[in-house]
């Protein structure tokens, strides 16, 4: 069997003494899988995915990446650091934050040119990458002068030609109109059909149970309260309540008013005038 | 205060330029020792900030408002020498992106507001704060050294207008650049700043302070720097130098209006001016040649001089103001009406919009001008056509012979090749003459009108009127400083709306410019227009909810607030923009792919060019120049 890609023991993060952002998380995530962790706002989702990108580093417990210890002395090995950075790529909730180059063709370029590839090879990747995402025509455009939709695809794109093994994004879908959700849907598609692994945040069920095979569930204490399958994990309605992820919800169909929780009961009513 | 082009003569501008690389080296090395690969996102929010910060419209009293720097703000967050870089950062994108300040004039322009303002900033707060613990003292501190900063800043610029007419007019006694001599210049800048802009910079320092105070002390708590101790001995060891020489030349020329006026604000300042202006005349005669001579060698010299003199003098003052100053109360009256003329427009336009619409229009404004800018250098025209580094390169070229020829009618010829220039390249020579004329043809024209009288340059009387004749030398002098500060604008402008901003940065990699520097530079623009949409949203939100005007003291306090949550999503950002540059590789050098080749035609137009720059001033001084 395969090392796993990540291998988290006991992590934990206390910003400041008594302020905590994660306790005691164990979770290991196998090559190719496509995990979603979902959880409300503020229990911990974001800042799991900076651990696991070596950008904070945990308090207590311990986290392997491909086999090999990280932490921030080991990312100062240049060598390390490269091989590491080179694995794992980042898609930041904020595409502004994520495109601070003059123009999306150096912003899909400044990845693999870090990680000192040449520049014949850059350019390959650049091109293909705006291919396959759709994106030649941007790509000497000035950031701020794309949509929220554009910019997505563009720090998308920008992770994308470092060619990493897994994938990290966070809430992907937040900022999405419906066009642009359905085709981020397909990239998540094409990516699990190469077998690479995609870790994605979100409180977005219904789109993580589409993409994903697995659920890990944050609570609002900053622990894992459920993982596993999507299905089973959609299927505890009381816990989903409880980490606040779903709501009652109320509505009347002419005469009958009833609630069910959202997001995990399909239902159809006949909606007659 | 930024100072465009045409008004400084080019021994002037080309020291200080070249005088800037030196301090930009030593400040890069000093910024990188303590933030590491972090300088980067840091110094470009920074600058980001830096740029934001001016943009805002503070309310002074009775309606007044104006723009402040913010000079001394930033080197409180952080630290005078990346104060340095990030103020300079932001002079350079508001040179060459809003042209706010001329291209010639970044060295002279960061000079005084990237490295005076901060660094006199800083070293007063650091003295006057100490290592107290108490608020109060705190915001008094940050208050005073903001005040004193901002006038070191403009004595230093006045210093610099004021030897134009020294170093360089014809044996006529017309001026060629700023007309004004040192006796007039100096007081004028320092009576503005004195006055008003001091207490505009000191609002905006103090509430920011404040605010922050309230939530991230830790902002404040100021980066590691050089020991204040030492540079106040070596302010104090200037001043001793300085008083005995002020001795040996009385002067007498210190504008009668003023001296005890600002003697009482500022203490010891002024009267140590006084003996550097009669300094020059007795340290350095005979600057009556005519044009261009040897002895603007000697002005060059005292050029340099003059302004390490004058942040020696800031120090000086900050050691006296440290005993002496008192919290100051406001008794500004208004703007005032000379020298900086760009600023006090602003400030003196009728209060008839809220203030949250007015800056959130010139918010907006701005974003549509870079917006515009982009689409000007899109167009398929004569210089955006050309290789990025070539056309730079011909502009400048074109903008320092611009500052070297003297006649009238090369000056007539240099205005006209800018327009068909601006034709060539598909641009409305229309809005391109209304912008030049408009902009800097009309504030050139406001500031030269005093200078025709015989009071400034004496000569044959026009227009008799006394003490104020018009005289001819004083009129012609106007009308090719006008002249000189139009074609100048002009060529700056052709850089603004030829130019992508991307080529502009490739240019310079391309230029071996190092990559921290212009990775800093693409970063700094593009969250400048970030935090421009973000800010001109703040400001729509207000004036959306707004019912009545309110008190300048409550739109002061929201102002200052506002600039507060400014600083905080700034370095919020830049922390999380190093994450995402982290998380890409980035270790330190930034590498980036550039792709430039010239082809011949570069090479013909960059020849063209050459070939017709010497030609005008060899025509200039060999031709025009006996006919004159």
């Amino acid at each position: 069997m395969t090392t796993p890609d990540f291998e988290l023991a006991g992590i934990g993060l206390e910003y400041r003494a008594g302020v905590r952002a994660l306790d005691s998380i164990d979770l290991t995530i196998r090559r190719g899988e496509q995990v979603a962790i979902v959880g409300a706002n503020g229990s911990g989702k974001s800042t799991l995915l900076k651990i696991l990108d070596g950008l904070v580093f945990p308090t207590s417990g311990s986290i392997k990446a491909f086999g090999a210890t990280l932490t921030e002395h080991a990312l100062e090995d240049p060598a390390f650091r490269k091989d590491f950075r080179s694995r794992v790529g980042f898609v930041f909730q904020e595409a502004d934050v994520q495109l601070f180059c003059s123009n999306a063709r150096d912003e899909l370029a400044f990845g693999p040119l870090q990680l000192g590839l040449d520049a014949g090879e850059v350019e390959r990747r650049v091109n293909e990458v705006a291919a396959q995402l759709r994106i030649e025509k941007l790509l000497d455009r000035a950031p701020y002068t794309l949509s929220g939709g554009e910019k997505k695809r563009v720090a998308i794109g920008s992770v994308l030609t470092m060619e990493p093994q897994a994938l990290l994004m966070d809430e992907p879908s937040s900022a999405l109109d419906p066009r642009s959700q359905v085709w981020l849907l397909s990239v998540l598609d094409e990516w699990k059909r190469q077998g690479r692994t995609a870790i994605i945040a979100t409180h977005d069920l219904s789109a993580a149970a589409e993409s994903a095979d697995r659920m890990v569930v944050l609570s609002e204490d900053h622990v894992v309260v459920a993982d596993g399958p999507p299905e089973k994990v959609l299927a505890q309605r009381e816990l989903l309540l409880a980490v606040n992820l779903i709501h009652e919800h109320a509505h009347r169909h002419q005469t009958v008013t009833h609630t069910h929780p959202h997001h995990t009961h399909p239902h159809t009513h006949p909606h007659t005038t | 205060m930024h100072i465009p082009d045409g008004y400084l003569s080019p021994q002037t501008f080309i020291v200080l330029d070249v005088a800037m690389v030196p301090i930009w080296v030593i400040a890069a090395r000093k910024v990188k020792k303590t933030l590491k690969t972090k300088q980067v996102p840091l110094m470009a929010l920074g600058a980001a900030f830096a740029f934001i910060i001016m943009m805002f419209n503070v309310p002074v009293i009775g309606g007044s408002t104006g723009h402040a720097v913010g000079g001394t703000l930033i080197a409180i967050i952080l630290g005078p020498w990346a104060a340095v870089l990030a103020i300079s950062v932001a002079l350079i994108i508001q040179a060459l992106v809003f042209g706010d300040g001329g291209i010639t004039a970044i060295g002279a322009n960061c000079l005084n507001m990237a490295v005076v303002l901060p660094f006199v900033g800083y070293y007063v707060y650091r003295l006057l704060f100490g290592e107290g613990r108490s608020n109060a003292r705190r915001l008094v501190s940050a208050g005073v050294a903001a005040y004193v900063g901002i006038v070191a800043s403009a004595v230093c610029a006045g210093i610099e207008f004021g030897l134009q007419p020294y170093i360089a007019h014809t044996a006529a006694g017309q001026a060629l650049y700023a007309p004004y001599p040192l006796t007039i210049a100096v007081p004028a800048m320092a009576i503005e700043h004195i006055l008003f802009f001091g207490w505009v910079e000191a609002i905006v320092t103090v509430g920011v302070v404040a605010a922050l105070a309230k939530s991230d002390t830790a902002l404040l708590s100021g980066r590691p720097a050089a020991k204040p101790l030492r540079w106040l001995w070596a302010g104090i060891g200037a001043l001793i130098i300085l008083v005995p020489l002020g001795a040996l030349a009385p002067g007498t020329a210190w504008g009668e209006w003023s001296s005890g006026q600002i003697e009482s604000l500022v203490g010891y300042v002024p009267g140590n001016l006084e003996s550097l202006g009669s300094v020059w005349k007795s340290a350095l005669p005979g600057y009556t040649a005519p044009g261009v001579s040897h002895s603007s060698v000697g002005y060059l010299f005292a050029a340099v001089i003059g302004v390490i003199l004058c942040v020696a003098v800031g120090w000086g003052a900050a050691a006296l103001l440290a005993r002496r100053h008192r919290p100051a109360v406001a008794g500004a009256t208004g703007p005032h009406d000379e020298g900086d003329i760009a600023q006090a427009v602003h400030a003196r336009r009728p209060r008839v919009r809220s203030l949250a619409r007015k800056t959130a229009d010139s918010l907006g404004r701005a974003i549509s001008e870079v917006l515009e800018n982009e689409e000007h250098a899109s167009r398929p025209g004569l210089l955006q056509r050309l290789d990025p580094r070539i056309k730079l390169f011909s502009i400048v070229l074109m903008a320092v012979t611009v500052s070297l020829v003297h006649s009238f009618w090369m000056l007539v010829l240099f205005v006209a090749v800018g327009a068909a220039l601006a034709a060539a390249s598909r641009l409305s020579v229309a809005s391109f003459s209304r912008k030049v004329w408009l902009s800097a043809g009309l504030l050139a024209l406001i500031l030269v009108i005093p200078s025709t009288t015989a009071w400034v340059t004496p000569g044959a009387v026009v227009i008799p009127m006394g003490r104020f004749s018009i005289t001819e030398p004083g009129l012609v002098g106007a009308a090719t400083l006008v002249l000189r500060v139009v074609a100048a604008a002009g060529f700056s402008l052709l850089v603004l709306w030829t130019m992508r901003w991307a080529q502009l940065l490739q240019a310079l990699t391309a230029l071996r410019v190092p990559g921290v520097i212009v990775a800093t530079l693409a970063m700094t623009h593009k969250q400048i227009v970030t935090l421009l949409r973000t800010v001109e949203q703040i400001h729509l939100a207000r004036e959306s909810r707004l019912v009545t005007a309110g008190s300048t003291h409550d739109n002061r306090a929201w102002v200052t607030d506002r600039m507060a949550f400014v600083v905080r999503k700034s370095m919020k950002t830049a922390d999380d923009v190093y994450d995402a540059m982290l998380a890409r590789g980035y270790s330190g050098p930034v590498r980036t792919l550039v792709q430039l080749k010239t082809t011949r035609r570069d090479w013909v137009w960059v020849t063209a060019c050459v070939v017709g720059c010497v030609a005008a001033v060899a025509v200039d001084r060999l031709v025009l120049g006996v006919l004159a």
